[in-house]
């Protein structure tokens, strides 16, 4: 799980860049920059859009950021700005929204020729798990990629994406249950399960 | 609960770390096919904890940052127009407060060594020059008080409705 926030330290960046050190800007897009990718590549499936929007989201965090209030965490706050920007990206460009999108190519970045046969096998399964996420809902694929990578709590993702913490809790849920039954559906007896049962 | 088979969603609550469901380890320890479902899903809890690796290159920190242009909230010429209008409303102040005896000398000096270019200006200070002090006062505050009005109609207010409407 990535640690994304030490509350003091990114409140004293974040007060040095509102008070004229622009250059510091550069240790918050150092820092954010996995969670924002995790959001626009679970989101945007275009990969030629991927990298345009996460600058875009970067300057907007940029252009607003004297209006953050240190009254949530500063990671729910950017969570919020790249959900909603890629919300209006997919809204723009016309895409489907909230609904089965068909498989996005997975920017993969292992080498598999040096791994021992145990880790390649362990990796086809994350990408196997990976593909049949991207099948997934949008909201769903966030959901998950909040809950489980980011460690954000269900208060924090419904702040992130204006939804009450029951149905964040309800869609983490029906999730997992989807995401469980569509690999046992497409890979019934394969190594997938075998391996860890 | 030990007689009945656990739900999805009592297995992921239990995965989750609700300890409400007290009775689920009990029921997991005797039921082969509770078990079967818990290794899955811890399988897959494993799998979704884990970074899927998508990362944008070394250099994306450098490229945003060169997208920020850096602009003061008022450029050099603005903050010498700025302090321009500030003296000379302090000067007509003190003037008109009944100062002018500390003023007026200071106020001289500034009308014969005020270097103002443009023929517009030039025109104004020889009239400056030229006409009665109080009459140079008159002008001189109207100057002012049109050059503040165009600071705050034009490059302010515009400046501050724009940072309202960002945030």
């Amino acid at each position: 799980m990535i640690k994304s926030d030490s509350t003091e330290n990114t409140a004293v960046v974040i007060k040095n860049i509102n008070s004229g050190r622009r250059d510091d800007f550069k240790l918050i897009v150092e820092k954010y920059q996995r969670l924002v990718s995790h959001i626009v590549f679970r989101m945007v499936n275009d990969t030629s859009d991927r990298e345009d929007l996460s600058q875009e989201i970067f300057l907007k965090v940029y252009k607003n950021l004297k209006s953050f209030r240190f009254e949530s965490r500063f990671s729910t706050w950017i969570a919020k700005i790249a959900y909603n920007e890629c919300i209006n990206h997919i809204k723009k460009k016309r895409m489907i929204l909230f609904s089965d999108q068909k498989e996005g190519v997975l920017n993969r970045v292992v080498d598999k020729n040096i791994l021992p046969d145990e880790a390649i096998e362990k990796l086809e399964n994350r990408e196997i798990v990976l593909r049949e996420i991207n099948r997934l809902d949008v909201r769903y694929r966030v959901i998950l990629t909040l809950y489980h990578i980011h460690g954000m709590r269900y208060r924090e993702i419904g702040d992130v994406m204006n939804l009450p913490q029951g149905t964040v809790k309800s869609y983490l849920f029906r999730a997992r249950r989807e995401l469980k039954e569509a690999l046992i559906e497409r890979y019934r007896g394969d190594r997938l399960w075998r391996i860890n049962i | 609960m030990e007689n009945k088979h656990l739900t999805d969603d009592e297995i992921q609550d239990y995965l989750d770390g609700n300890r409400s469901l007290s009775n689920a380890a009990v029921h997991i320890a005797l039921c082969e096919r509770c078990r079967r479902e818990l290794s899955r899903y811890k399988y897959l809890f494993n799998m979704l904890g884990e970074d899927p690796g998508f990362e944008l290159d070394s250099s994306f920190s450098e490229r945003v940052m060169s997208k920020i242009v850096y602009r003061p909230f008022l450029s050099t010429a603005e903050i010498v127009l700025l302090l321009f209008c500030l003296l000379s409303s302090v000067f007509t102040s003190f003037y008109f407060l009944g100062l002018n005896r500390v003023i007026e000398p200071l106020f001289r000096v500034l009308i014969k060594t005020a270097k103002i270019p443009g023929l517009l200006f030039s025109a104004v200070k020889g009239l400056l020059a030229r006409a009665d002090l109080n009459v140079s006062i008159v002008i001189y505050s109207s100057i002012t008080l049109l050059i503040i009005f165009i600071f705050d109609h034009f490059i302010i207010r515009p400046r501050v409705q724009k940072i309202d409407r960002a945030s």
